[in-house]
């Protein structure tokens, strides 16, 4: 996983790689939901992501806590269309926006 | 045409007046125009009285050969008498036929049009009961909903789980924290050792004096190696708690990680059912409707053919008349042949031979009336368009 934090917009981009689960949790908390002031907005780049389980959804909607639930700015990008269908089974169409 | 002078004789009669009228102007008056005007008027009257007279003169000299004509005759006539008379009787067994052959058709259209009603408003129940019942649409619609309820429970226990690790992760780092002070703790003892073993060295070197010494560095001792013992057992039960946090945060895991792709193909398969019902709803619906239409025209045609076996009337209607026809066709060969056999064989005056013929001719201007009569009538309906049939 490649974190990289733009300051002048103060934007946080994770770009993840071939699995999004569990074995990645650690890495996720100490890049965005470790303590300190939550970034402005957050890319959640799935460009090269193969496999997700609900382990993944359920980072995705701690980081929206995290990152204030309702006025979060979390965009997704990039991800393949079987993904897209499980983000969308999951509701998280309405949560996140999907590019 | 033989002119004989046997026939001069026979019914000159107005010849012979007009010759004496013709004599006696002649010998009473002179007149020198006249002579050429009675010749005239002799040629015209003799060619007039001997024309009129000709045609009888055959019959009178047949009898002679009578015998043959009349049974020629009488032949004919049987003949077509039997002939007519087959003919009705023909006709009558046809008219029988073509009405029991009616009826029935018109029972099995009668029973294809009941049977055709019946099929519509089986297929009209079928329609109603498509329309108001609860549809697999519904169903695939409510079990998709469950299937969203279901991910979106999936997820939230994902969420608290994994917000359970992370507590975890924090209480391990305490106790990794707890491990460091340990150690601290445990440096300290040693030292204490060593001062304790120092202290002990000094007092033998005291000797008597430092007796007493030696004694409360012994104690020390124990004491620094009491409180190794007590830090080794806390850092075994810390060490223990630590790997008992780990499988918790393995087992955990373990729940926070759902596969969800065998939600994800049942909400393709829901999506796919839903489809496939929608669109076999929409073909369904359609030859529905076709099998109406069909239905529906069905009916029509039955009445159609239904209107159209009033031929039957019609047809009955013309044969009747032919068979009428028929009998009178077999009076007038009677009469009419009977009457020609009588003029052919038997010796007659011509007054008597006029008239029989006369007879027969009047006989048949008779029949020739009639049938310009009935075939003007009211009775015949021409064409099977002219009456309508409503039958349902």
């Amino acid at each position: 996983m490649i974190v990289h934090h733009d300051p002048e917009l103060d934007c946080l981009t994770l770009q993840l790689g071939e699995r999004f689960d569990f074995s990645i949790h650690r890495d996720f908390h100490d890049a965005c939901l470790g303590a300190g002031k939550p970034a402005r907005s957050y890319v959640i780049d799935l460009g090269e992501v193969a496999g997700m389980d609900s382990s993944a959804l359920g980072m995705l909607l701690l980081l929206r806590e995290h990152a204030g639930a309702d006025r979060a700015d979390i965009r997704i990008v990039n991800a393949s269309g079987e993904l897209r269908s499980t983000l969308r089974v999951a509701g998280f169409d309405k949560l996140f926006v999907l590019h | 045409m033989s002119f004989t002078p046997a026939s001069l004789f026979r019914r000159p009669l107005a010849g012979w007046i007009a010759s004496a009228v013709a004599l006696l102007l002649s010998l009473l008056w002179h007149p020198a125009w006249l002579a050429p005007l009675l010749v005239l008027a002799l040629t015209a009257t003799w060619a007039f009285a001997t024309r009129a007279e000709l045609p009888a003169a055959p019959v009178v000299a047949a009898p002679a050969s009578s015998e043959p004509v009349r049974e020629a005759l009488e032949d004919v006539r049987s003949a077509l008498v039997d002939e007519l008379g087959h003919a009705t009787r023909e006709l009558h067994q046809g008219l029988d036929l073509l009405r029991d052959a009616v009826s029935e058709l018109g029972g099995g259209f009668d029973g294809l049009s009941n049977k055709t009603a019946l099929q519509q408003s089986l297929l009209k129940q079928i329609i109603d009961v498509q329309d108001g019942g609860v549809s697999v649409q519904d169903f695939a619609a409510r079990t998709g909903d469950l299937l969203e309820h279901f991910v979106g429970m999936i997820v939230q226990m994902s969420r608290e789980s994994l917000r359970i690790v992370y507590r975890i992760d924090g209480m391990a780092k305490e106790m990794d924290a707890v491990f460091g002070l340990l150690r601290n703790v445990n440096t300290i003892a040693e030292e204490t050792n060593l001062l304790a073993l120092n202290a002990a060295i000094e007092a033998a070197r005291a000797g008597e004096s430092g007796r007493g010494f030696a004694v409360v560095a012994g104690e020390i001792r124990n004491l620094a190696s009491n409180s190794n013992q007590l830090n080794e057992r806390i850092g075994g039960h810390v060490e223990r708690a630590r790997t008992a946090m780990e499988q918790l945060r393995g087992l955990i895991g373990a729940m926070a990680s759902q596969d969800l792709n065998v939600a994800l193909s049942a909400k393709g398969g829901i999506d796919a059912m839903t489809a496939h019902v929608t669109e076999s709803d929409a073909r369904s619906s359609k030859v529905a409707d076709q099998v109406v239409e069909i239905s529906r025209g069905l009916g029509s045609d039955v009445s159609t053919t239904v209107r159209s076996l009033q031929f039957e009337d019609i047809l009955r209607q013309l044969i009747t008349q032919t068979r009428t026809r028929l009998t009178e066709l077999q009076d007038v060969t009677t009469e009419c042949t009977r009457d020609i056999e009588e003029l052919a064989c038997t010796a007659l005056e011509a007054d008597a031979l006029a008239e029989r013929s006369q007879r027969v001719r009047s006989r048949l201007a008779i029949q020739r009336e009639k049938a310009r009569l009935r075939s003007r009538g009211p009775a015949l309906q021409n064409s099977m368009e002219a009456g309508e049939i409503e039958l349902f």
